[in-house]
């Protein structure tokens, strides 16, 4: 593999995402939902002190959930399924680089792309909150941030599952958007409900959790925020039962699982799709 | 001398289908081979093969090097031209920069190519927002980078008006002067019969005849007709033609068809067998 190709396709992926409309209107609406939950955080420090952290945290949490796995499922959906459709790749193969150098530059371009989206968006809110109160409130930003990456490039991994697999963009933003929701919503209460209907064990329904990456997110948000997930309830304490000090690594790990995991399966799709 | 390109025993299947079977033939340094036969004969897929990005029985060198186990050596040898170079966003200077890197030459050379082939104005504009010939001609431009010697080109003119395929033929003719080695796919035997040197013609993924243009049983007094048929009617208009003995070639909302002038009438009596109906048609004497 040659770095220097590697290097130069990266760049021209970043360039890429920076013409993207879809990462604009992502990467703004981030940064300004950033900026209006800094703005909270100041007003509840005002009037509430310290009470009202649980409240900024649970809201940066939320957006987080909600924005990070959108942008990254959509944007991994459409990587290989619009240079595939507009016959890009073909192009790109035809020249001195290998499918494993295209597939690695995007999955980085991408990936630094949507890294500097979410550090702007932190980072601009955190410099909001030193400017209006002096700085009280500026270490849940800085905390979340390593999760908060770790959550957009797991879910673009998921994307370019997606993306290996699909014939057309529209049907791959299509499958990308369906699984956001199956992620962020329905699996939650699938589960939810399904632990209602049948009798599961506190242990399993755990387990069941914590396989969704974004589950594995919100628990070790909240862990690296309150350094305690009593506040999930049974879970939570089932949780501490069950893995102790290392809840947080449990949980990071479960999503460089789903990372790797969901990267590696990307490429032998696409390798076997293109090269077939 | 050693062969420029050299296939030997090649053979690729899609599960049951045969696209190349058991295929054979050297291309010599600076001659210009067109591979001729109808949709589906297997000419893009024999250069994929050739250029390393798909996987095959056999083996293909090309000077010197394996298709099959160093893709990117062979890759770097050929200059590739695809049918109708994609509708990139980045402006031309950009993919010119680009290309050069991945080739690992200077993107200076990348503007000499510009200017020669006139294309020194559209640097910063974006590449889908240029003609269809303009955009054959920055394929050629980028295909160039690097000066490879052998150039490789799958219907370049397919999708051009008539003043663009001329055009771009004229360029080809300049490089096949230069030496290069030059291997290209098209239906219209007049290209064919200026560009090629030697024509191996394909059918059904192998090689049915192969030799100097003037020698082929292909030489005769030929017309090409376009067909412009309903988009439906494209599929049924190739079957119906293909079972008539035809090699029709369906692109653009239309098939053509390279048929001997007394023959051609026949393409019309297959078309109207299958109840395909025909909207409108153009007729040139290949010449």
């Amino acid at each position: 593999m040659s770095s220097r190709s590697v290097l130069t396709l990266t760049q021209r992926e970043l360039l890429d995402a920076l013409r993207n409309r879809w990462f604009i209107v992502y990467a703004a609406a981030f940064l300004v939902l950033c900026i209006s939950l800094a703005a909270m955080i100041v007003n509840s420090a005002g009037y509430a002190g310290i009470s009202g952290f649980g409240r900024t945290a649970a809201g940066l949490i939320n957006l987080v959930l909600f924005l990070a796995p959108l942008m990254g499922l959509t944007l991994g959906a459409q990587s290989l399924s619009a240079e595939r459709e507009q016959g890009t790749l073909a192009y790109l193969l035809a020249q001195p680089v290998s499918l494993g150098e295209i597939f690695l530059a995007k999955f980085l371009g991408l990936a630094i792309a949507i890294a500097g989206a979410i550090a702007i968006g932190f980072s601009i809110s955190s410099l909001a909150i030193m400017y209006w109160s002096g700085g009280a409130g500026v270490g849940i930003f800085l905390r979340l941030l390593p999760l908060t990456l770790l959550l957009g490039w797991t879910t673009l991994a998921i994307g370019f599952v997606i993306s290996a697999v699909s014939d057309k963009t529209v049907s791959a933003l299509g499958i990308g958007v369906v699984a956001w929701l199956l992620l962020v919503l329905i699996g939650d209460l699938g589960l939810m409900g399904a632990s209602v209907a049948v009798s599961i064990s506190p242990g399993m329904l755990l387990t069941l959790t914590i396989v969704n990456p974004l589950e594995s997110f919100r628990i070790a948000s909240i862990l690296q925020l309150r350094n305690s997930i009593e506040l999930l309830g049974p879970s939570g304490l089932v949780a501490n039962d069950r893995f102790g000090d290392l809840t947080l690594w449990v949980l990071v790990g479960v999503m460089i699982v789903w990372l790797t995991g969901a990267t590696m399966l990307a490429y032998v799709l696409a390798r076997r799709r293109e090269l077939q | 001398m050693e062969p420029a390109i050299q296939f030997d025993h090649v053979s690729k299947r899609f599960g049951s289908f045969a696209a190349l079977d058991d295929v054979s033939f050297e291309v010599p340094s600076g001659q210009s081979i067109a591979l001729w036969g109808s949709n589906g004969a297997g000419k893009t897929t024999l250069i994929r093969c050739m250029l390393g990005v798909t996987a095959f029985r056999g083996e293909i060198a090309v000077e010197g090097f394996s298709s099959a186990k160093h893709g990117k050596d062979v890759r770097v040898r050929i200059g590739y031209v695809p049918q109708v170079m994609p509708l990139f966003d980045p402006p031309v200077g950009e993919m010119v920069d680009l290309i050069s890197r991945l080739r690992g030459v200077d993107s200076a050379e990348g503007l000499r190519l510009l200017e020669r082939f006139e294309l020194k104005q559209t640097l910063n504009k974006p590449v889908k927002s240029l003609s269809g010939g303009m955009r054959q001609r920055l394929a050629l431009t980028l295909a160039l980078l690097g000066n490879p010697h052998i150039l490789v080109l799958d219907e370049p003119t397919a999708n051009l008006d008539a003043s663009s395929q001329k055009d771009l033929l004229t360029l080809l003719h300049q490089l096949k002067d230069e030496g290069r080695t030059i291997v290209f796919t098209s239906h219209r035997w007049s290209e064919v019969r200026s560009l090629a040197d030697t024509v191996v013609h394909l059918e059904e993924g192998r090689v049915k005849e192969m030799g100097a243009v003037s020698a082929l049983a292909l030489q005769q007094d030929l017309v090409f007709i376009r067909l412009v048929l309903d988009e439906s009617s494209i599929s049924p208009a190739s079957t119906a033609l293909t079972s008539a003995g035809f090699q029709p070639y369906s692109g653009d909302g239309s098939v053509h068809v390279t048929v001997a002038d007394a023959h051609k009438m026949d393409v019309f009596g297959a078309l109207s067998a299958a109840d395909v109906r025909v909207r409108n048609f153009t007729l040139e004497v290949e010449e």
